[in-house]
C-alpha cells in the first residue's frame, strides 16, 4: 500500500470509530455529538465517509499494485511481438498516478503493460473508456472516447497538478 | 495383440503439427496489393481485453505485424514449431479499419498503410508502415501522440476470431 495513501486513511479511522458501532448506547452519544457541535460532527461524518469508500476500494488499489509488481518480472518479448517490459520509470509514474486515483477514489478497471513499452491505466464504464499509459520514454499519455468515436488524446504533464486534471477530465468524461 | 492395441491407444502424437505449405513462401513475390475488406490477423493476450475493449496497449508503433488474410488463416498467427504461442487468441481487424491519415499537432499529416513484408516461413506476414505525407517513400516517427491516436483507432475496430485462454 502506497505511504500516501496510508496517511490519507490512518487520521480518518479512530475518531467515528469512538462512537460507531457501540451499539444502542452509541446512538444517545452521537446524539449529543452533533447537537453540541454540528461542524464538527458533519467533518467527522465525511471522514467516516470517505474512510468507507477507502475501505471498500482498498482490495482494488491493493490487486493493481501487486499488478504493477509483478510487471518487473516480465521478460522482454512478452507479448510475442518484441515488446519491452514496463521499466521503473514507468512504473513508478504509474505507482503516483494509482495513489492519487486512490485519492480521489476513483479506481481503475485494469492496469496492463503496453505494447508500446510502458505501463496503462485503463477505465471502462458503460461504453465508455479512457486510459493513462506511462510510456518508458517518460512520456504520460491520456486517451478518452466513446464506442467508435474519434479519440482524444493528449500529453500529461508528470506534475501532481497536470495528473490530477488528466483524472478529473477522465471523471468528467464519465459522467457526460 | 489385443493388449498392444490397447496399449497403443494410451499414447499420443507428441511432434508438434506440421507447418502449412501457405505459410512458406516458396519463391513467392512481395503482393502489395489489399483490399479494403481483407482482414488482417494478429496475437493478443487476454489481458488486453478490459471488458469489452481492446485495449490501445495491445498495439504497438511503429510497424505492427500482422498477417493478411489474402495468403493465410487466423490460425496461422499462433502457430510455431515449438508451441510457445499456445493460448494466444489472433483478433483481425479490416485494411480499411487503419487510419489513412492522421494529422499531428502541429499540423502535419501522416499515412498509415499496409505493407506485404513476407517472411521465408511466413509468407502471409505484413505490417502496418507509416510515411508523412511531405516525405514519401521513408518511414515516419511521427509524435507519441498521434502513435497513441493510430494505436487506439485500431484497437476500437478489433474483433476476436480465435479466443485467448492466456
Amino acid at each position: 500500500m502506497p505511504v500516501v495513501a496510508e496517511s490519507l486513511i490512518t487520521p480518518q479511522i479512530n475518531a467515528p470509530h469512538e462512537w460507531l458501532g457501540f451499539g444502542s448506547s452509541a446512538v444517545t452519544e452521537r446524539e449529543q455529538f452533533e447537537r453540541q457541535d454540528p461542524f464538527v460532527f458533519d467533518l467527522y461524518q465525511a471522514y467516516y465517509s470517505r474512510y468507507l469508500k477507502e475501505l471498500y476500494l482498498r482490495p482494488t488499489f491493493d490487486k493493481a499494485e501487486q499488478k504493477l509488481n509483478d510487471m518487473a518480472s516480465l521478460a522482454p518479448n512478452w507479448d510475442s511481438y518484441g515488446a519491452q517490459p514496463p521499466n521503473p520509470e514507468a512504473r513508478v509514474r504509474a505507482r503516483e498516478i494509482l495513489i492519487v486515483l486512490q485519492g480521489l477514489s476513483l479506481p481503475p478497471s485494469a492496469i496492463v503493460p503496453s505494447s508500446e513499452g510502458g505501463v496503462a491505466i485503463c477505465f471502462l464504464e458503460s461504453g465508455r473508456y479512457a486510459d493513462i499509459e506511462c510510456l518508458n520514454t517518460g512520456e504520460i499519455l491520456a486517451v478518452t472516447y466513446k464506442g467508435k468515436d474519434e479519440p482524444y488524446v493528449w500529453d500529461v504533464d508528470r506534475e501532481d497538478a497536470a495528473v490530477r486534471n488528466a483524472i478529473e477530465r477522465i471523471r468528467a468524461h464519465f459522467a457526460a | 495383440m489385443r493388449l498392444f492395441a490397447t496399449r497403443l491407444k494410451e499414447f499420443v502424437p507428441t511432434s508438434p503439427p506440421k507447418r502449412p505449405n501457405r505459410m512458406l513462401r516458396n519463391g513467392r513475390v512481395e503482393d502489395q496489393v489489399f483490399g479494403d475488406a481483407e482482414n488482417l490477423y494478429r496475437r493478443y493476450s487476454k489481458e488486453h481485453w478490459v471488458g469489452d475493449t481492446f485495449v490501445s496497449a495491445g498495439f504497438k508503433f511503429p510497424r505492427p505485424s500482422v498477417n493478411r488474410e489474402k495468403y493465410s488463416q487466423p490460425e496461422d498467427v499462433v502457430y510455431s514449431d515449438d508451441g510457445k504461442f499456445t493460448g494466444w487468441g489472433v483478433l483481425e481487424f479490416r485494411v480499411e479499419n487503419i487510419p489513412q491519415r492522421l494529422v499531428d499537432g502541429a499540423g502535419r499529416p501522416y499515412l498509415f498503410f499496409p505493407w506485404h513484408t513476407p517472411e521465408e516461413d511466413n509468407y502471409a506476414h505484413s505490417e502496418i508502415w507509416c510515411e508523412s505525407e511531405s516525405q514519401r517513400g521513408q518511414h515516419a516517427d511521427p509524435s507519441s501522440q498521434t502513435k497513441k491516436r493510430f494505436r487506439t483507432i485500431l484497437s476500437q475496430h478489433v474483433r476476436v476470431r480465435i479466443a485467448a485462454t492466456m
